[in-house]
Parts: C-alpha cells; structure tokens; sequence
C-alpha cells in the first residue's frame, strides 16, 4: 500500500514535515494505552478512553530521553522532580486525547491520504533520501507496534498540530499594542536604595544554651554522617549484544532489535520477580555486580555516578520497600535494572560537635526576621523621600541614587534591586517605597523617584516586537485553550496507593 | 394466525387476503428502510469526504505560510471558506485572513473576519479567540466601548484572564487607569500556568501611577 504512494509528491508537503516534526514525536505514544488495562492499571479516564499507568510511564521515558538529547547527559532529577514530571506526562496525556476528543466532534479530520503521505516523507523512514517501507517495517517492529495503531498516532498528531498551528500561527499585534510595549520597553527609570546588612544585626543576637539544645534535638537528622546503600545491579549494553552475533548480522539493524527486545524482558522479569536480581540474571544471562557504599550526593563508580542511579537507590520503592527499581536507561544504548543490597544508616553527630554551627544558624535566623521587620516599618511609614531619609540615618546608612537606568541595565547595580525599582508602580500620591531581601540576606529599600519616557531605542526593531508580541498571545491563546477544553470535558482522575 | 380447522384450500384463501392487506406495506417498509440505510451511508461518506478535503486544503493553507508569499496564503484560505464553509476549517481560515488584514494595515476587514468566526464557530474556545481578538483591534480603532462590550459578553470562563488584560489595555486608553489596574490584578490572580512570568502583562501593570494605594 505504501510502496503505490512511495514516489508522490515531495514538495508541499516537505514544508509540513518542518512545521510537524518536533511535535509529532511530543505526542508519541499518546495512543499505547489500548492494551492490558486493567482497573488498578488506570490512573484516567477522558469520556470513554482510558490511560493506563504504562503510557504515563512510557509519556514520562520520552520526556526523559528529551531532556537527555537536549543536555547531552542525563538529567539530575529527585523524587519530587520525577513525581512533578510524571504529573506533567499525564497532564500533557490526559490534554492531548481531550483536545483530540473535541476536535472530531468539532468536524476537525485527517485523512487517510494525508497519514501517508505525512509517513512517506518522515526522514526516520527514508534511505539514501528515498522512502523505504522495509525501515518502516523494520522501526515499528522494533518498536513493537503495528502499522495501523502507528497511522493512528500520525493521523492524531496531525490533527493536534492543524489546530495548534491554526491558533497559534494566525495571532498578530496590533499597531498600538507595538507602540506601547516598544515605549515600555524604552523607558528608563531614576531610584534610590539603601541596604541594611545582616551581619550588623547577626552580631548583636544572643543565644541561649537552651535554644541550641532545642533546636539540636528538634533537627536531630540533620546532624549526622550521610546515609550510605550499596548495589546489586545488572546491566544491559547494546554493544556487548553486538559482539555476540555473527558477524553477518552485526551492521543490519539486528542488534537494535535484539537490544529492544531484551530491554524489553529486562523490565518485565525485574517487575515480575520484584524481590531479587537472580531471575533477570539467568533469563537474560546478565552478570550481578555489586557497588561499594555511597551517598545520595556522591557515587563511587562508574554507575553510582549517575545521578538517576543514586537516585533510584535512594527512592522509597527501592530503599524501603526493598524492590527493584525500574529500569533505568544511562545512555540510548546501556540500561540497568538495581537492588539495594546494604543500607547504612548515618550515625548522629554530638551536640558540643555541631554547636557553634548552631549557635551561627539560630543567630542568621533571628537577625533575619528582625531585619526584615525592620526593613518593612521603614518602607511602611515613610511617605517621601525625606522620611525614609531620616529613619535610615538612625540606621546609619545612606541613599545611593541612581538615574536613567534601562529595564536591562549592566552596570552591576544587583538584580534584585534593579528589579524592584522596575516593578515599583509610578510615584504619584504617595511615595513609591518597597523593602526586598536580597539573596545574601541583607534587606534593600528602593524607591522608584522617576519614570522616563525617552524615545524608542534604537536597538529595539519594531517588526521583531511584532512577532514577539504575536508570539505571546499565540501561547495564552493556546494555554487558555486547552484550560478551556479540559473545564468542557469528562475527565476521571484515579489515585491508587502504591 | 393459521387456524388448524380450515382446509388447505381455505388456508391459501386466508394467505392470501392477508398479503392483499399488508403486503404493500411490507414492501413499501423495506424499500424505505434499505433508502434510510443507503442514505445514510451515503451522507456519511460524503461528509467524510467533505471534512477529508477540507482537511488537504487547510493544510495546503498552512504549507504556504512559512513561504511568506501573503497573497497565496490569502488565496488558499478564500478557497477554504468558498469551498468547506460548514467546516471547522473555514474558522481557521478566518483567522488568518484576519492576521494577514492587521499586517496590511486593514481593520475592518479584519474585524469582519473575525466576526464570522465569532457567529459561526461551534466551538466556545474559538468564538472567545476571535472576540478577545476583534477587542484588540477596536481598541487600536479607538472604539473603545465597542471593544468593552464585546469582553463582558459571551467569553469562556477559561479565557476571562486574557479578556481581563485586554480590558485593562482598553481602560488605560480611556484614561481610566484606577480601573484598568485593577483589571491588570485581576487578570494576574487568575493565571495559573505561565501566565505569571508573561513580561508585558507586569509591564503594563507596575507603569501605572501609584495613586494612594497604602491607603487600601
């Protein structure tokens, strides 16, 4: 069927692939959740189609070999990082299959016609610069997915991207919005500040032995040696498939398949047999190696070094309920499935050890709020210059001024600062005063004297500015469109303990 | 409805007299019921392929855009909307004609655009887009309470931070900047996604005066 339509027609539609390809593989997947669901296996339900925990976690694998193609390594995320990445992949599943919903309803459709030919030009699918459906057949086997479920997710992400582009695409900005963000964009503003140091205030506090005490014993984990796990591991490398073929066989795609495939039984047999390593050993004929001792912060190895590795090992499933932990890919060619073999637990640390280190923190932290009070009184119940003059001198600092200073200022006035003195409103009946930590501690007055209005600066182009601004309501326009559609559909959320 | 008592001869009487009776009924039911059947097969295959066709030309439409030759986008979204004007292509191609009338400085065309997205649209989402949308092109008109009226009718909830904003914009332009303030605030209390780091939107709002507001 394709090899008839193989030779059609390359132009326009090469221009689709550019506008298509990034997304088409976002959505990847989308539609795997056909099989195997059974109830404790579905985490969502738009109307009458189901999400299954595997297309959350094969949604969340794809965010994570982005990432990783993106960083060129992998990506250092903890468990409340991977749990808010996960809540995003079903997020972004559970939007996907309602907007899909709601565009076949609205009349919205992709033609068979248009799936092929969308699939001829796709360069994943073409050798020397043609379309070959063997590689076609040969990547979906791979994959382990049939040529009609993988149309589907073509015709899917086609559709998703019409309406996408259709919105997005089809914003402008109007003239005078140009004008006004290019005059906002342009002005320049004159301020003052002063800053209140910390460590003045640091330096007069007392602490009483009894504070360090309390406060040893109510953050007891906190003083102690880091917790220590070693590892039993195996590990699952695509190169060392390839050396055990034939050489005949070792340049035609044969050891991709076979890695997919034994990742494939990697993670089915470590999920089956959640309590030992021994299993997956002997069916794949993997080795069990064995780490040393290490911390979550530091690996000791090799393998430890990855950071998802630490990671794992130190995740509720593995550390405390003692399974094993998914399968984790370190590189597009290597994955590894871990136990945790010895667990240390970190020894605690005496008082007259961590004492001054106390005696430091409780010091910061009451200076820090008083600073803070202090800082705000002052911003609160000066009306005018003159005021906050007056109280800063019982404080014995100054104000330094500033003037004609851009939003994008170089000049090394502190960030924090110059951002205030930009998102201070414009004095008019009362001064414009604001109090602002600053991030080592000390606390900052600011206050906005002058508003600016200068001509356009030069470097700003207007027609770029058009676009940018086009391209921010495209992205609200979008972003609220979606809101609007999950608000208009049935969406059941299922929690399930694990 | 055979009754075992009659002969065979009275039997075929009894058959036919009932055949006489209902038989053009039967026939007549099964012809219209096969027409309703075929029929309908026949205007599903033929929306099908109505929606297919306006599928290729919309995206043929799309295709042109990234070659920034405005007068075909223009032409192929015409053929759009004077071939597939029931479909939801046809508010689409709405939309682009309407950007690419803003880009040659023609409002009114634009505002008519959008306005047959807005009374032709289906969907909530699109008619709201195309409101916010025709706003913002009054307020560049200087029809202000036009602009107004349309955001206080008829937006999707889900759209009301937006619609906000744009309020705020149309207010300060009428000098009323205390009220277009407040529509600023509330359209950065509604946000949820993103919205918060959207630059112009704070922008806009801290370049307004600071007129007694420690007094609240």
């Amino acid at each position: 069927m394709l090899q008839s339509i193989r030779d059609k027609s390359q132009g326009w539609f090469t221009w689709t692939i550019i506008i298509l390809i990034c997304v088409t593989f976002a959505f990847w997947g989308i539609h795997n959740y056909l099989d195997g669901s059974s109830a404790s296996n579905i985490v969502a339900k738009v109307g009458s189609v189901k999400i299954t925990r595997q297309a959350v976690q094969q949604s969340y694998q794809h965010m994570l070999d982005r990432q990783r193609s993106l960083l060129g390594r992998s990506p250092v995320l903890d468990e409340q990082a991977q749990a808010q990445m996960k809540a995003t992949a079903m997020r972004q599943l559970v939007t996907g299959e309602a907007l899909l919903q709601t565009a076949k309803k609205n009349g919205f459709m992709a033609s068979e016609e248009q799936v092929q030919e969308l699939i001829t030009t796709l360069p994943e699918f073409q050798e020397s610069g043609k379309f070959s459906s063997q590689r076609l057949e040969r990547i979906l086997s791979n994959m382990g997915i049939t040529y009609p479920t993988f149309a589907k997710q073509i015709a899917d992400d086609l559709l998703l991207n019409q309406i996408k582009i259709g919105i997005a695409q089809s914003e402008f900005a109007t003239s005078i919005e140009i004008a006004k963000i290019m005059e906002l964009l342009s002005q320049t503003r004159d301020f003052s500040y002063a800053i209140l140091p910390l460590s003045k205030v640091a330096q007069t506090q007392t602490v009483s032995d009894e504070d360090v005490q309390g406060y040893y014993e109510a953050h007891r984990d906190q003083f102690k040696t880091p917790e220590q796990v070693s590892i039993d591991y195996v590990v699952l490398d695509a190169n060392e498939l390839l050396k055990q073929l034939p050489k005949e066989d070792r340049s035609n795609g044969k050891a991709e398949q076979l890695y997919a495939e034994q990742y494939e039984q990697l993670a089915n047999i470590s999920y089956e047999y959640p309590d030992a390593l021994t299993k997956v050993s002997e069916q794949l004929n993997l080795p069990v190696k064995t780490s040393a001792l290490f911390t979550k912060q530091r690996g000791v190895d090799v393998i430890t070094d990855a950071a998802e590795v630490r990671t794992a090992a130190f995740s509720g499933e593995v550390l405390e309920s003692h399974y094993n932990s998914e399968v984790i890919s370190l590189s597009p060619t290597q994955a590894i499935v871990l136990r945790v073999k010895q667990h240390a637990l970190g020894d605690y640390l005496s008082l007259s050890s961590v004492k001054e280190t106390i005696v430091q923190q409780l010091k910061t932290e009451k200076a820090m709020e008083q600073l803070g009070g202090i800082a705000e009184q002052i911003a609160k119940t000066s009306k005018n210059s003159t005021q906050l003059k007056k109280q800063l001198q019982t404080h014995s600092v100054g104000l330094q001024t500033k003037q004609g200073i851009a939003r994008d200022d170089r000049s090394g006035i502190n960030e924090v600062i110059l951002q205030t003195a930009f998102s201070l409103p414009r004095p008019g009946g009362d001064a414009s005063i604001k109090a602002v930590r600053l991030p080592n501690g000390d606390y900052a007055l600011v206050e906005l004297d002058k508003v600016i209005n200068v001509n356009h600066r030069s470097d700003l182009n207007a027609e770029l500015l058009s676009d940018e601004i086009a391209r921010d309501f495209a992205q609200v326009d979008y972003e609220l469109y979606n809101n609007s559609i999950i608000e208009r559909s049935k969406i059941k959320l299922y929690v399930h303990s694990q | 409805m055979m009754d075992p008592n009659l002969n065979e001869h009275e039997q075929v009487e009894q058959i036919k007299q009932w055949w006489y009776r209902y038989g053009p009924s039967i026939i007549f039911g099964i012809i219209a019921g096969l027409a309703v059947m075929y029929g309908w097969q026949y205007w599903q295959k033929r929306q099908e392929s109505y929606s297919a066709n306006a599928s290729i030309a919309y995206q043929k439409m799309l295709v042109s855009i990234p070659q920034g030759d405005a007068k075909k986008t223009q032409e192929l979204a015409e053929n759009v909307i004077s071939h597939y004007e029931k479909s939801p292509y046809a508010w689409f191609a709405n939309f682009f004609l309407a950007k690419l009338a803003v880009d040659q400085n023609n409002n009114s065309a634009a505002i008519k655009h959008l306005q047959w997205v807005r009374e032709h649209a289906k969907d909530p989402g699109f008619k709201t887009i195309a409101t916010i949308r025709e706003a913002r092109i009054l307020l560049s008109q200087e029809q202000y309470q036009q602009a107004l009226d349309l955001l206080n009718k008829d937006i999707d909830p889900a759209f009301s931070t937006l619609a906000e904003e744009i309020k705020g914009d149309v207010l300060l332009s009428m000098g009323d900047s205390k009220n277009a303030k407040l529509a600023y605030k509330n359209s950065l209390k509604g946000s949820q996604y993103g919205r918060d780091s959207h630059p112009f939107l704070l922008m806009k709002l801290y370049d307004i005066e600071n007129s007694s507001e420690k007094k609240s």
